[in-house]
């Protein structure tokens, strides 16, 4: 018996260790690459960690008229020609998420407690959101983009936030709906014997009981727009940039892509969810056990 | 109760309806409540009462009918509109507010003054002794502190009407039996009209000035706790109150104007004094403790054989035999043991004539006219 225990145990351990390696080797290669030199790159054999770290790749990240100084230092014929810069990525990313996550959210919300409350569109309604989230967004990538060019949409950020809003409601929807639910309509109820209108009861009773799942639906719609590329990329033509579209800007005609640059990148874009994300944590421990504690 | 006073008549209902997806929950509803009233509607689960109570707090929209208030139609007001108080069966407390911001939480969506809410909300809270737990917040009260916060959060609102849907449920035996002593005295001090919705019979009877019993959607009887007890209009009211439940046996009867005789598979041709009832096959319905039971024979009795005796305490019941059936008998504790033979007869004067198809219940005229 217990020798089949501490079986167990191994087994259970090794599977979170391989688990935590499979989540965790790529922001570790991130970060590791990011502070390796230009030669370390695309070495074989890899080199796990580098004996030579610089801060060159978030130089040139910041300030890309180093990029062409910094080629010149290297031997051979390396074209160090980076367009856009960084602050400007930054700076399009932070727009169109937060205004495209507050947009799903805000409206998220509002649809959620109309399909819990007053059950709108019927029993299978939540169910037909899901379905927007089958269709695999290249399918609706090319009508979108004749459609934004029509409305003239295609490249400004009031085009990109709509997109995304549109692409990230139904998860909304669906994760609100089921912290709405768990809301017992009394308490409503309660507010509205007392004098409130629902709206009103709405406002003061069932929202900050549902906040902590807001915030973690929020957070996790912003990780979606933060992280999106797809649209960002034929939806946009240079006006608006996104963090990812920039990562994909490091490229070089002679060496290919610029491994340790885009490594900067992108561990400098993941910062924004770490800090938003434990900026919120107490409200997401919350939000993702909501449904799990029994009133 | 068509006659009462309108200055009187708090709530009625008229011709209420409810359906949902075609079952009808609700049957052509009508009810008065007198002001200062406490009335029970009484039914077991599903019978319609808490469609009653959504429709009259305005949860519910009405299929048809009317709902008035004070005089007033209120069937299309919406509920912060209606002035109404209501108790949830699970309370509703917001649980993240103080004792104190519950109570408030009426007279502020209200916007009563602040000095006014400060003062009413005090004075609740000495009358239903709360004072110690201003400030603790909602979440951390037990269900009995639970039921008198909520009910203080709608009693500081002054309600024309109080509406109480099943607000002992959720309490233990010894704390329901408290709770309604104590909710009568509330009641009766504040001349609050109630309307209280339970499956409890206990509570209605013990509490109500009327009962209205509900089954299948329907409003079968309303009346006085003892007109309900003693003189059920229905085979189903009387089923459903008291405890242990009625005896209900096979009887004919015979005879011919007011002099009916009754007849059982053991007893032959009892008297019945009516009017109301022609001879035929009936049910005959006999509550357990007008049955008289003695070690010895008496006149009319007849030996039965005790089956089971249920302890209740201050008596026993015992089941016997009568006939093919089973019938109960509320005596004194230690009186019979199973196995035991005793001997049992009963007066018809207690008893009640159920008609087998219709379950129409017939009195003898004595007791109607006691009524």
């Amino acid at each position: 018996m217990r020798k089949q225990k501490t079986w167990q145990t191994v087994l259970k351990r090794t599977a979170v260790i391989v688990a935590a390696v499979f989540a965790f080797f790529p922001i570790y290669w991130l970060i590791s690459t990011s502070f390796k030199p230009f030669d370390e790159w695309a070495n074989w054999p890899p080199i796990w960690l580098t004996d030579n770290p610089t801060l060159q790749n978030y130089r040139i990240v910041f300030f890309p008229e180093l990029a062409r100084e910094f080629a010149a230092q290297q031997e051979g014929s390396l074209d160090y020609k980076v367009s856009g810069s960084a602050w400007n990525a930054f700076k399009g990313s932070a727009i169109v998420s937060v205004a495209a996550t507050i947009i799903s959210v805000a409206f998220g919300t509002l649809a959620a407690y109309s399909i819990v409350r007053f059950k709108t569109g019927g029993k299978n309604y939540p169910f037909q959101f899901l379905t927007v989230r089958m269709v695999p967004p290249i399918a609706v990538v090319v009508p979108m983009v004749v459609l934004f060019s029509i409305l003239k949409l295609s490249d400004t950020y009031f085009g990109l936030i709509l997109a995304y809003s549109a692409f990230t409601l139904p998860f909304s929807i669906w994760m609100i709906r089921s912290f709405i639910d768990d809301v017992p309509a009394e308490l409503e109820g309660a507010a509205m014997i007392h004098g409130m209108g629902q709206f009103r009861a709405f406002l003061t009773v069932t929202l900050p009981l549902v906040k902590g799942g807001i915030l973690s639906t929020a957070l996790f719609i912003f990780i979606l727009n933060w992280s999106e590329f797809l649209f960002a990329l034929v939806l946009t033509a240079g006006n608006v940039v996104t963090v990812t579209l920039q990562v994909a800007n490091y490229v070089s005609a002679s060496s290919g892509k610029l491994y340790g640059v885009q490594a900067a990148m992108g561990t400098i874009s993941t910062l924004p969810v770490i800090v938003f994300g434990y900026m919120i944590q107490r409200h997401i421990v919350r939000g993702l056990t909501f449904g799990a504690i029994k009133r | 109760m068509k006659g009462a006073d309108t200055d009187d008549v708090k709530l009625e209902l008229r011709s209420l309806r409810k359906v949902f997806d075609g079952v009808e929950a609700v049957k052509e509803s009508n009810l008065i409540l007198k002001r200062g009233e406490f009335l029970s509607l009484l039914g077991p689960s599903g019978c319609g009462k808490s469609t009653t109570l959504a429709m009259i707090a305005g949860f519910l929209e009405p299929t048809s009918g009317e709902i008035l208030i004070d005089g007033k139609p209120v069937t299309h007001v919406p509920v912060q509109k209606r002035r109404i108080g209501l108790v949830f069966q699970d309370y509703a407390i917001f649980t993240k507010m103080s004792v104190r911001k519950n109570l408030l939480f009426g007279l502020e969506a209200q916007k009563v003054p602040r000095a006014k809410r400060e003062k009413t909300v005090d004075e609740f809270a000495e009358k239903l002794d709360l004072k110690g737990l201003m400030k603790a917040r909602g979440g951390e009260l037990n269900m009995s502190e639970m039921q008198r916060v909520a009910l203080a959060r709608v009693l500081v609102t002054k309600p024309e009407l109080l509406l109480l849907d099943e607000p002992m449920s959720n309490l233990d035996a010894a704390l329901r039996a408290s709770l309604r002593g104590e909710l009568k005295r509330i009641q009766k001090d504040l001349g609050q009209t109630v309307l209280y919705v339970t499956h409890d019979q206990i509570e209605a009877m013990s509490m109500s000035d009327r009962i209205a019993v509900m089954n299948f959607g329907e409003n079968l009887q309303v009346a006085s706790p003892d007109d309900i007890y003693h003189r059920p209009k229905n085979r189903f009211v009387a089923e459903f109150i008291g405890d242990p439940p009625i005896n209900m046996i096979s009887c004919t009867v015979a005879g011919s104007g007011r002099s009916l005789r009754v007849s059982t598979e053991a007893h032959r041709d009892m008297p019945f004094e009516t009017t109301a009832v022609s001879p035929g096959d009936y049910v005959l319905g006999i509550r357990a403790h007008h049955i008289v039971a003695a070690h010895e024979a008496f006149q009319g009795s007849i030996a039965a054989a005790v089956k089971l005796v249920e302890n209740f305490g201050s008596e026993h019941v015992l089941h016997v035999t009568y006939g093919q059936d089973l019938m109960t008998v509320m005596v004194q504790p230690g009186f019979a043991r199973e196995g035991d033979s005793v001997h049992v007869s009963f007066d018809l004067k207690d008893a009640h004539l159920v008609d087998r198809n219709s379950g129409a219940i017939y009195h003898p005229d004595e007791r109607e006219a006691a009524a």
